[in-house]
């Protein structure tokens, strides 16, 4: 049973890009869902992830642009989770950017414009409100913060990167979460749902007033185990993100979108504790309020290992 | 007469002489060890995705330049010129700054650009 409630929960355990690309700051976070749920367990995550865009578009059309060839990132983020109760956990997550950059087609010369270097960190408690054995169920709520600790100023031959493209997004960002999971009477299925709002903080920095647009995900999909230690899952994502505003309270025309995304997942389980596990994002249908640069498509594997550390003190 | 005509050579003699003062050395103005004169764009009101080169103009030796903006794309074309474009989404007043440094400091300047 443990084992089916971890590929759900892992499942589950990452928020990613909206179909709108360059959004500054981390592109996985911890979404606050996380499989720690009884005490003393302390659980390590860790994926890499790689988004790519290379397509404009107006509204729901393609169109083309100048100077924009393709944007990309690889990025991976180091998750930490620890249950002070059957209840209560808190989490912690913090990432690098190997690289985070534009290939731009500039006086008919390819040129790559980026950077790398740490970015921002989120933090987030969890309480499980509803918590049933069979069959297996659970409603969780959680709230969190992400701390722009990161890199935000970072510069390349004197020049300093577009906000888009740098590490950090350079605003506190505020979330709250609410997650739903059901098993099976025989395990083999499961249904989970979640839904995410994350709220921006203003950047005030040198010359640049922005905030960020309101950013909601929803998401909901079945999980079939196929193999004993093996399962696949599908979820529908829908992202709904607000439109920017920039000094004066001006809002930026243009910014804003929603999106629905397939994510299929793959999950493989070494042991009870020990899973591995590989998904790919690919949207299916964006409308952009102007006109934006598309995510074409974004894949990630990790890891992630549960230990408990309260059976241990308790047996010693 | 003749006495007359030379106290009042002696007198102007005088005068002169105490007229012109020692020549100083040149001492430079401490604005030429760094200074940024000004930062010139090829056009202050663009629209979207036009591309312009803005130029600064500074005085002082082994300068060094970092360029940025609040909104929109910078890409270095030299030492003291940048090319500048601006997306959909980066309409508005916006902002080019340059620093300057060397061994004496830093000072910096801007420049707006509005994109339409």
């Amino acid at each position: 049973m443990k084992l089916i409630f971890l590929f759900i929960l892992c499942t589950l355990c990452s928020f990613q890009l909206s179909a709108q690309c360059c959004s500054a700051g981390n592109p996985v976070a911890g979404s606050g869902f996380e499989s720690a749920s009884t005490k003393g367990e302390c659980q390590v995550s860790s994926a890499i992830k790689y988004s790519l865009s290379d397509q404009y578009y107006f509204h729901d059309c393609k169109i083309d642009n100048p100077y924009i060839l393709k944007s990309s990132f690889l990025y991976q983020n180091l998750w930490l989770s620890y249950s002070f109760s059957n209840r209560i956990s808190v989490s912690a997550e913090a990432g690098y950017f190997y690289d985070k950059s534009q290939k731009l087609s500039f006086n008919d010369d390819p040129f790559r414009l980026g950077t790398s270097g740490i970015g921002d960190v989120a933090l987030a408690v969890k309480i499980i409100v509803l918590k049933k054995v069979k069959p297996v169920t659970q409603l969780a709520f959680s709230a969190g913060t992400k701390i722009p600790v990161g890199a935000f100023h970072q510069s390349v031959d004197g020049i300093t990167i577009p906000v888009s493209l740098q590490p950090s997004s350079g605003a506190i960002k505020w979330t709250a979460n609410a997650s739903f999971q059901r098993l099976s009477a025989d395990q083999s299925w499961g249904f989970a749902s979640q839904a995410m709002l994350a709220l921006s903080s203003e950047i005030n920095k040198d010359y640049l007033i922005y905030r960020h647009g309101t950013f909601l995900r929803t998401n909901a999909g079945v999980m079939h185990r196929v193999l004993p230690k093996m399962n696949v899952s599908l979820f529908g994502v829908l992202d709904v993100r607000g439109k920017d505003t920039r000094e004066f309270d001006q809002v930026v025309t243009g910014t804003g979108s929603f999106a629905i995304l397939v994510q299929p997942w793959i999950q493989y389980a070494f042991r009870s504790d020990r899973i591995l596990f590989f998904n790919i994002e690919s949207p299916v249908y964006r409308y952009f309020n102007g006109e934006l640069l598309g995510n074409k498509f974004a894949a990630q594997i990790g890891f992630r290992a549960t230990f408990n550390t309260y059976n241990k003190k308790k047996s010693i | 007469m003749n006495k007359c005509l030379l106290i009042a050579c002696f007198v102007s003699l005088l005068m002169i002489g105490f007229s012109c003062k020692k020549e100083n050395p040149i001492v430079p103005d401490p604005s030429d060890n760094l200074a940024i004169d000004s930062i010139v764009p090829e056009k202050r009101t663009i629209v979207v995705w036009e591309e312009i080169g803005v130029k600064v103009y500074t005085r002082g030796t082994g300068l060094s330049y970092l360029w940025s903006t609040n909104h929109g794309t910078l890409i270095g074309q030299d030492s003291v010129t940048v090319r500048y474009w601006a997306c959909p989404t980066c309409t508005g007043l916006n902002t080019i700054e340059c620093k300057v440094s060397n061994e004496y400091g830093t000072v910096s300047d801007t420049v707006m650009i509005k994109v339409l």
